[in-house]
């Protein structure tokens, strides 16, 4: 259409072999998360068996069972979205609405902008020394309330994208019928929006789920995630293949199901509303 | 006027939040470069710029700055490119269907956590077991030490991030393509402008603007990337791919030494706000 005429079958073929190189990866890690390590080491993929031991070592295995780690990132994933999402709604709705010229939107938005340019590492060290001098670090709370820090203006910049696509007409006819401004929001906003807010909670659940850096320097053994759980199996020598290989697929799993739910809304999660599609 | 006082109130709560919660870190970074910490206590005590001297004249800070400089620039250049590449050629598709096939396989790669592509990664680069180690060995019959070697993790870490990033820029670049007016292309075509002529001389321009903002996010985000090399090769060998962010890690968790850390991402933290500056001065420039 626009630029055309570059050859079909060139194109084909390229996007093809970007496609192996994608999935050939993946498929590999799957494939021998179902693998003895014996057989792994050994490079025998065709005559040896398939097996579900490297699952079953790291789901049932008591002493190295990721799945207490599994339900720590579901309770930090749940916490955040329970504050950020209601928090952000009501913020996202107040910067849709607020005049374009004016000075606090400005001024807000170019906070939350400078919040997501600002390095994870710059947050989790001073954090790491404040929370160790409170005797807060390893505490799962204190990573519930980063979590909140790095998920709110993300949050609140796709709420706001989404409130400003509702047309103002709809809002004008229900203040003609007296509504007031807290219905408005909660009455007649939040049912227009509310795929836009589960694109923006699944959002926040991936950031949460695959976040390493912010639990690295603020968890312990006591407060780890998931990323950390999986980490563990990787080594700068001896490594165990055959369990690092499946928990990587336990941890992808989830985000895949995920991503099929939000391809929609990829781009404005993505860019922080700067683009969208 | 009632409604506005309203609008701002109801982004209070949320602000509260997040100013303080970003601001009291930089507050106490500032604290930390200034002050020494020591012993379990953690009792600090005024230095000056004592542990700015420190740091930059370790020869491994200098080190992670031409390291972090090496990756960005490198890991980014590629992605910009092939990204944009890509996402033409995906956009160019006749069918719908194929299109949204080859955007949901590329999205597939910066959804999964930067952990677990590391630890893809560094099995299939790993020696004996891996699977391009099998076939660089194997079949083209080159020993390469891809985790192994100062030079080549350099480069395993810019494929990693290739890899794991140059969908984003293709998302990006694709949704301003498809966006860009159609009349101009007809009109090109008519006067017998070629494929690449209209790509170097019409979309390209075009999609200058989107471009940037792909060229900014992946900047910041590079600069700050951490797991991916941190699992790749544990900023080794011989601290080859210690970067920035591994440095203020291992400044942390090996060295002990919290103050090291805090200069090493303030550091990090004024490069992220200078190219972001960057990236403002040409918004205005373009008078947005």
């Amino acid at each position: 259409m626009r630029t055309q005429s570059i050859n079909t079958y060139i194109t084909y073929a390229l996007l093809i072999l970007v496609a192996i190189i994608i999935l050939v990866p993946i498929a590999w890690i799957v494939i021998n998360s179902l693998k003895y390590f014996k057989d792994i080491i050994s490079f025998d993929y065709f005559g040896s068996p398939w097996t579900l031991y490297n699952y079953e070592v790291v789901l049932l295995n008591p002493s190295e069972t990721i799945v207490p780690q599994i339900f720590t990132s579901v309770l930090y994933i749940v916490s955040t979205i329970a504050v950020v999402i209601p928090l952000s709604m009501f913020a996202g709705y107040a910067l849709a609405r607020l005049p374009y010229n004016s000075l606090f939107r400005f001024i807000t938005l170019n906070f939350f902008i400078f919040s997501r340019v600002f390095p994870a590492t710059a947050i989790a060290v001073p954090y790491f020394a404040a929370f160790s001098q409170a005797g807060l670090y390893d505490n799962p709370i204190a990573l519930i309330f980063v979590y909140i820090l790095r998920g709110m203006p993300l949050a609140i910049f796709m709420i706001m994208t989404f409130i400003s696509e509702i047309p103002k007409e709809v809002e004008e006819a229900a203040l003609i019928d007296g509504v007031s401004t807290t219905a408005m929001i909660t009455k007649i906003i939040l049912p227009l929006i509310r795929p836009g807010l589960a694109a923006t909670a699944i959002f926040v659940t991936i950031y949460t789920w695959n976040d390493f850096t912010l639990a690295a320097f603020l968890a312990g053994k006591n407060a780890a995630n998931i990323q950390i759980a999986i980490s563990q199996f990787n080594a700068e020598q001896f490594i165990r293949w055959g369990e690092l290989n499946a928990a990587v697929v336990i941890a992808a799993i989830p985000v895949l199901i995920f991503l099929w739910l939000i391809q929609k809304h990829l781009i404005r999660g993505l860019t922080f509303g700067a683009v969208k599609a | 006027m009632k409604m506005e006082n309203f609008l701002k109130i109801s982004t209070v709560p949320a602000l509260a939040l997040i100013v303080g919660g970003t601001l009291y870190p930089i507050y106490k970074l500032v604290e930390l470069s200034l002050f020494e910490v020591r012993g379990l206590r953690m009792e600090y005590t005024f230095v000056g710029l004592k542990n700015f001297q420190t740091v930059f004249q370790d020869p491994l800070f200098v080190n992670s700055l031409q390291i972090t400089a090496f990756f960005t620039i490198t890991s980014v250049v590629i992605e910009i490119i092939l990204g944009t590449i890509l996402a033409v050629l995906i956009a160019e598709l006749k069918s719908q269907i194929l299109q949204k096939f080859f955007l949901f396989i590329l999205s597939m790669t910066f959804i999964i956590s930067p952990v677990a592509v590391a630890l893809i990664w560094r099995f299939i680069l790993y020696p004996d077991l891996g699977l391009i180690d099998f076939l660089t060995t194997n079949i083209f019959n080159i020993q390469i030490r891809w985790l192994g070697d100062p030079f080549w993790a350099k480069i395993s870490a810019v494929i990693v991030d290739v890899w794991h990033w140059t969908s984003f820029v293709v998302l990006i670049v694709y949704a301003g393509y498809i966006s860009l007016p159609l009349p101009i292309f007809e009109a090109a075509q008519i006067d017998g402008a070629t494929g690449f002529q209209r790509f170097f001389r019409i979309s390209l321009p075009l999609l200058k603007p989107t471009i940037a903002v792909a060229l900014f996010f992946r900047t910041i985000d590079v600069l700050q990337a951490f797991p991916e090399l941190w699992q790749l090769t544990f900023g080794g060998p011989a601290f080859a791919t210690t970067i920035l962010n591994i440095l203020a890690y291992i400044a942390t968790f090996q060295m002990m030494n919290v103050n090291y850390a805090a200069i090493v991402s303030l550091v990090l933290a004024v490069i992220s706000l200078g190219v972001t500056a960057i990236y403002a001065l040409y918004l205005r420039r373009r008078g947005e």
